[in-house]
């Protein structure tokens, strides 16, 4: 379990980069500029693909409402901190730049879409399936987000240090 | 890649599983180990830790402490993506990736009485109204909010994410590291 100097390194950087990317999220007026208008972008983005699969739903602000049942989308359920999480470990990748810059914007974007396909899941999880929705809020969809992460940043490390 | 992931999505399974029938079990440990932390703050040092189920409840011994339910379970499923990371690993079974598996639960584990205690602290600083004002200060309530949504926003999947990283074979890690440090 000896690490080298860079290793940890790596895990300093990591690990600064997390609280610095969780100022956006922590500090209200960052967060009614960046997170907020993020977060009422993919609600809408959200309403919108459960529309195109036939569910009659309405959006308003973070709210995606349908019938009887309701969804209100919160820091935790909009991806940013998986994102924020991925971000930080390839920026602290030594690795050049360019790849470091593609590989987040790359990666952010594909933890993006997953989070769509988990709000769209959960949606339907919670109106048809009620008893099953808060696991799969809490533990299995979280813990995907996160495993998805690790599992791009590795790809990406792969490629980065082919490609270098 | 395919197969890595593959073992990712089958250990995640695995995860849940064991989280889930072992939430109620380590609850009751999580609770005991927390008790000590307890005494750091003179503010909610007069208290008893309880499980019940998936919480954990704050029960006071002094009429002036008002007592609190914490979810405990929501402080807890990190050990769902470790044990899903360390599945994804080659030779799972291996005995070098079960040791590192069992070095890293281990920090993983010690780390979730201080995620208890902060949980505890923040709901103690913003959730119990004129008590809480009373007894915080602004900065005070500033700092444990923020250490709390901190940790079970990011916190607690870095911590996973660091001890995979530190304590799983040279074969998760990036050749790059493994050329440059050899």
């Amino acid at each position: 379990m000896a690490l080298s100097r860079r290793q940890v390194g790596f895990l300093i950087r990591f690990a600064v980069l997390c609280v610095v990317f969780y100022l956006p999220i922590a500090v209200p007026a960052l967060e009614r500029v960046t997170v907020a208008p993020f977060t009422r972008a993919l609600t809408a983005a959200s309403g919108a693909t459960l529309r195109m699969i036939g569910q009659q739903v309405t959006t308003e602000g973070t709210v995606i409402r349908g019938g009887m049942f309701a969804v209100d989308i919160k820091n935790g359920c909009n991806a940013v901190e998986a994102v924020a999480f991925l971000v930080a470990a390839i920026l602290a990748f030594e690795a050049p730049i360019v790849f470091r810059i593609i590989g987040a914007i790359a990666g952010s974007i594909l933890l993006e879409l997953l989070n769509l396909i988990r709000i769209v899941t959960l949606y339907l999880l919670g109106k048809y399936h009620r008893d099953l929705f808060d696991m799969f809020h809490l533990a299995v969809w979280q813990t995907l987000m996160f495993g998805a992460a690790v599992l791009i940043f590795l790809i990406w490390t792969r490629n980065a240090v082919a490609r270098a | 890649m395919l197969w890595r992931a593959l073992r990712l999505v089958i250990g995640l399974a695995i995860g849940v599983a064991l989280w889930w029938s072992c939430g109620d079990a380590w609850n009751r440990a999580l609770a005991f180990l927390a008790q000590p932390l307890m005494k750091l703050d003179a503010r909610i040092a007069q208290s008893d830790l309880v499980a019940v189920g998936h919480t954990v409840v704050v029960q006071p011994l002094v009429a002036s402490l008002p007592m609190a339910t914490i979810p405990a379970d929501q402080l807890t499923y990190n050990v769902i993506l470790l044990v899903a990371l360390f599945a994804s690993n080659r030779a799972p079974f291996s005995d070098r990736n079960m040791k590192a598996f069992a070095i890293a639960m281990a920090i993983v584990l010690l780390l979730h009485p201080i995620g208890l205690f902060v949980s505890i602290e923040s709901t103690y600083a913003m959730q119990q109204g004129a008590w809480s004002d009373q007894h915080y200060g602004e900065n005070a309530q500033r700092l444990w909010v923020n250490a709390e949504v901190f940790y079970r926003l990011i916190g607690m999947f870095g911590v996973v994410f660091a001890a995979w990283w530190m304590t799983a074979s040279d074969a998760i890690k990036p050749s790059s590291t493994r050329r440059r440090s050899s």
